[in-house]
């Protein structure tokens, strides 16, 4: 018979790691709910340092779960980040894991 | 079924439009707004009707001046939702003001007892209108401040009407409680978010 932590086991091997991460989960949490956001806004709400801000978005930008849009307003560089929806349904996946994760604790 | 792209009743995005609204530059641009009916309706000058609409106008620049450089610019709804909105409030906000006008120049052909009801209880759907637009801001922006203004004005006005005031009063009395409350929102606003380095 197989074992049924077995079962448990395995889905916690499909969360996705790049989601998981609390800093990065914020991230792509305010840019669900929202169209878009810029460099200051985000970094200002994650509490972050700046370059672990900018380690976090380069890697969500690398899995291409959000899109960053770089152009000059007022001849000032600014960053915008809106999510994809590749990291739309990542979110969604990610959530409903857990959700079945922790079901097994109720 | 499709999934709406996001859900606008989401306990995180109004999170975000409370943080995004915590300047007190919206309560500024209401608190002058309502300050300027309140002199029209003490100096009963049509001429100044028109400036009333100019603080609103003046909202975007100064958030752009004061807010954005500290805590960033945030985008709730696309760019076309968003000028769709706008045209939809300019749209009612126009249709309302010629609502009053055709109603002021067909009032001799409707009934003569509903002109007296609404000329007897004009004070109290005045309250009631003003009540009711800051109820509907602070509803949109999940701003409990509005919520708080809204019952202010609604106190105030009906209770100046009640004991004899005249109304322009506890407008203007609304207005500088709005002016208040904002000036202090902004002052801690200004003192916990130095200007960002912008990237």
């Amino acid at each position: 018979m197989k074992n049924p932590i077995f079962e448990v086991l395995s889905l916690t091997a499909d969360i996705d790691k790049t989601v998981h991460e609390p800093a990065r989960l914020l991230i792509l949490s305010m840019l669900y709910v929202v169209d878009s956001a810029d460099f200051v806004f985000l970094h200002t709400q994650s509490g972050l340092t700046r370059g672990n801000f900018s380690t976090h978005i380069s890697k969500l930008e690398e899995e291409k779960y959000i899109i960053v849009l770089k152009e000059f307003v007022d001849k000032k560089p600014i960053t915008t980040y809106s999510i994809s929806e590749a990291g739309r349904t990542a979110l969604k996946s990610y959530r409903e894991l857990m959700k079945n994760i922790l079901a097994e604790l109720e | 079924m499709n999934e709406p792209k996001f859900n606008k009743s989401k306990p995180l995005r109004q999170k975000l439009l409370m943080i995004y609204h915590d300047d007190g530059i919206l309560d500024i641009v209401v608190g002058v707004t309502i300050l300027m009916l309140s002199a029209v309706m003490a100096t009963e000058s049509v001429v100044f009707i028109g400036l009333i609409g100019i603080p609103l106008i003046l909202y975007i620049p100064i958030k752009e001046q004061v807010s954005i450089p500290r805590i960033g610019f945030i985008r709730f709804e696309a760019e076309d939702i968003s000028r769709r909105r706008m045209v939809s409030f300019l749209v009612m906000g126009i249709g309302s003001f010629a609502f009053f006008v055709l109603l002021a120049l067909i009032r001799t052909s409707i009934s003569p007892g509903l002109v007296e009801w609404m000329g007897n209880n004009e004070v109290v759907i005045f309250s009631f209108l003003l009540a009711g637009a800051l109820f509907a801001a602070g509803r949109i922006l999940n701003n409990s401040r509005f919520l708080t203004y809204a019952i202010l004005s609604l106190v105030l006005v009906l209770g100046a009407y009640f004991v004899g005031l005249r109304i322009w009063l506890p407008v203007a009395i609304v207005g500088l409680v709005l002016e208040g409350f904002a000036i202090s929102k902004l002052s801690t606003f200004l003192k916990n978010n130095p200007v960002a380095e912008g990237k």
